[in-house]
């Protein structure tokens, strides 16, 4: 006999119950402090609706998600190769893994000023700080996944009569996709940390934009609806990338379930 | 020694010294004996004692610290598809379906997509995976993953199969009904195998010959001739014949100072 079901076992119960919850906290907290410390999510519901219809919100939506895909697209671009050359080469490995590990623990913040001065006040300078910070993460993931392919396939792979290249394209790279697409996952939401930086300085558009200069008119509810719509645009994005993996890359996938 | 299709001559390996063990490890010492055209010669011994690295230096997987390996009269410095290696593990590409796992080979051969489809299909057959070409290696069962392995490497058309204790991992049944089609296949194609295991029964029932031998360094302690008629079914581990040569191979190890890391599994009496 099957059991009854209980309440908190019902996952969208759950989900509606906790964000009832968390609104509930969110109004509680409001009512008792002043909209400019903590505004109410009415308040922030309505400048939210009133930024929608005047288009100013999809303005900045559209140009930070363009950075953002852009600088993830390149720098996966770019760090993928590097990770699969630097996995697969113990030379590559020991000539860049110093550098690797140097930047990967400087914050993309710290080159908002370089970045200007050497890329000037265009999209580039900021589209290169989220290439920056996709960089490190899908090289490091990709280098992982290359290391820890199965010795087995390698050595089955040769005897069939696998070449060195064959091994590499047929056999290496398969068994790193579930790494990299990893890496990439992670790399994304790196890239909506970095856009706030990036757009801090010389941008006249975008949800950093908005965060950041609200702060200067003291606007505290356009800095929520910034947030809100930073964290639910990385929330789709997400969901459309997953969704992709499942319908492109499942097979690839199943390397996990052999463990 | 002109049938000699693999001659293993005076092979040593020694493992580089590491943290576990400061003077390196003695893996193989003088190891000597041939493969015959179209035989089954069976490498028993417990675990650890060197007989998957004999067999890696015959795939051509590792180097020996001394010594060679010739095959067709040819000294082994790499792998190749002339020697068919089926590991413990079914070590299938886990995103290929077991056709395109079976079309590894030919593929890397480079044959056209046709002609390796073809070759396939007639070893698909041969083995019993029909209606099983589009799972994959995760959809199916310790046998059946063992099953693609074994096609896949057959598919070559090697004359040598290394296999590396390819069902030591099955259930007991399952690993009966196993040998029986390995034995059925060899009988239909005739490939020279080497077939390691730790497993008595295993080794009588298959072998032409099996060499036993012993732990740390690895060395071949002797050789039995297995004369038991084929082709076999299970009702040959009944015979005195298989019995003798059980009894024979029990004492040999008995006699033998044994650590805890050298058991051998003997408990399986047909």
């Amino acid at each position: 006999m099957k059991r009854e079901n209980a309440f908190y076992e019902n996952i969208y119960f759950v989900y509606a119950l906790s964000l009832f919850l968390f609104f509930l906290a969110w109004f509680a907290l409001a009512s008792r402090t002043t909209p400019l410390f903590f505004p109410s999510p009415w308040l922030v519901f309505r400048v939210f609706v009133d930024m929608v219809k005047d288009g100013s919100l999809w303005g900045h939506i559209e140009i930070s998600l363009f950075r953002i895909l852009t600088g993830w697209v390149i720098g996966s671009g770019l760090g993928i190769p590097v990770g699969l050359l630097m996995g697969d080469i113990r030379f590559v490995r020991n000539m860049l893994n110093p550098y690797i590990q140097f930047f990967r623990f400087i914050p993309p913040i710290s080159f908002v000023t370089l970045s200007l001065i050497w890329f000037g006040m265009g999209e580039t300078s900021k589209v290169v700080l989220i290439i920056y910070t996709t960089i490190f993460i899908v090289t490091i993931n990709t280098i992982a996944g290359v290391m820890s392919v199965n010795s087995i396939h390698v050595q089955g792979a040769l005897s069939l009569g696998a070449k060195r290249f064959n091994i590499f394209t047929r056999v290496i790279l398969p068994s790193t996709i579930p790494f990299l697409l990893t890496g990439m996952r992670l790399a994304m939401g790196n890239s909506f940390m970095t856009i706030v930086s990036a757009e801090m300085i010389a941008a006249d558009k975008g949800l950093g934009f908005l965060i950041f200069t609200s702060r200067l008119f003291m606007q505290t509810e356009r800095i929520f609806v910034g947030i809100i719509s930073l964290g639910i645009l990385g929330f789709i994005v997400d969901a459309v990338f997953r969704f992709a993996i499942h319908k492109c890359a499942r097979q690839y996938l199943f390397f996990f379930k052999e463990k | 020694m002109a049938e000699a299709k693999i001659w293993v001559k005076d092979l040593w390996k020694t493992f580089e010294p590491s943290e576990k063990s400061a003077g390196g490890t003695e893996a193989l010492r003088e190891i000597n004996f041939e493969i015959r055209e179209g035989e089954i010669l069976c490498l028993l011994g417990p675990s650890g004692c060197g007989k998957t690295t004999v067999l890696n230096i015959i795939a051509g997987f590792q180097k020996p610290s001394r010594g060679e390996v010739l095959v067709n009269g040819k000294s082994v410095d790499k792998p190749g598809p002339d020697r068919g290696v089926i590991f413990q593990e079914h070590g299938l590409l886990p995103w290929r379906t077991a056709l395109q796992n079976i079309i590894f080979g030919p593929q890397m051969m480079g044959k056209r997509l046709s002609e390796s489809l073809a070759l396939a299909d007639q070893y698909i057959n041969l083995i019993g995976l029909s209606g099983f070409q589009n799972h994959y290696p995760h959809e199916l069962s310790g046998g059946m993953q063992q099953r693609v392995a074994i096609a896949r490497v057959l598919v070559n058309q090697p004359e040598i199969l290394l296999m590396d204790e390819p069902f030591g991992k099955l259930d007991a049944q399952t690993r009966a009904t196993m040998q029986i089609l390995l034995l059925d296949v060899w009988e239909k194609i005739r490939p020279s195998i080497l077939f390691i295991t730790h497993d008595i029964d295993e080794a009588i029932f298959l072998g032409d010959r099996i060499l036993v031998m012993s732990c740390r360094p690895g060395k071949i302690m002797k050789e039995f001739k297995v004369t038991l008629n084929r082709p076999r079914d299970y009702e040959v581990v009944a015979t005195l014949a298989y019995l003798e040569i059980k009894r024979e191979i029990l004492n040999l190890l008995k006699s033998v100072e044994q650590d805890h890391s050298c058991d051998i599994e003997a408990n399986r009496i047909g």
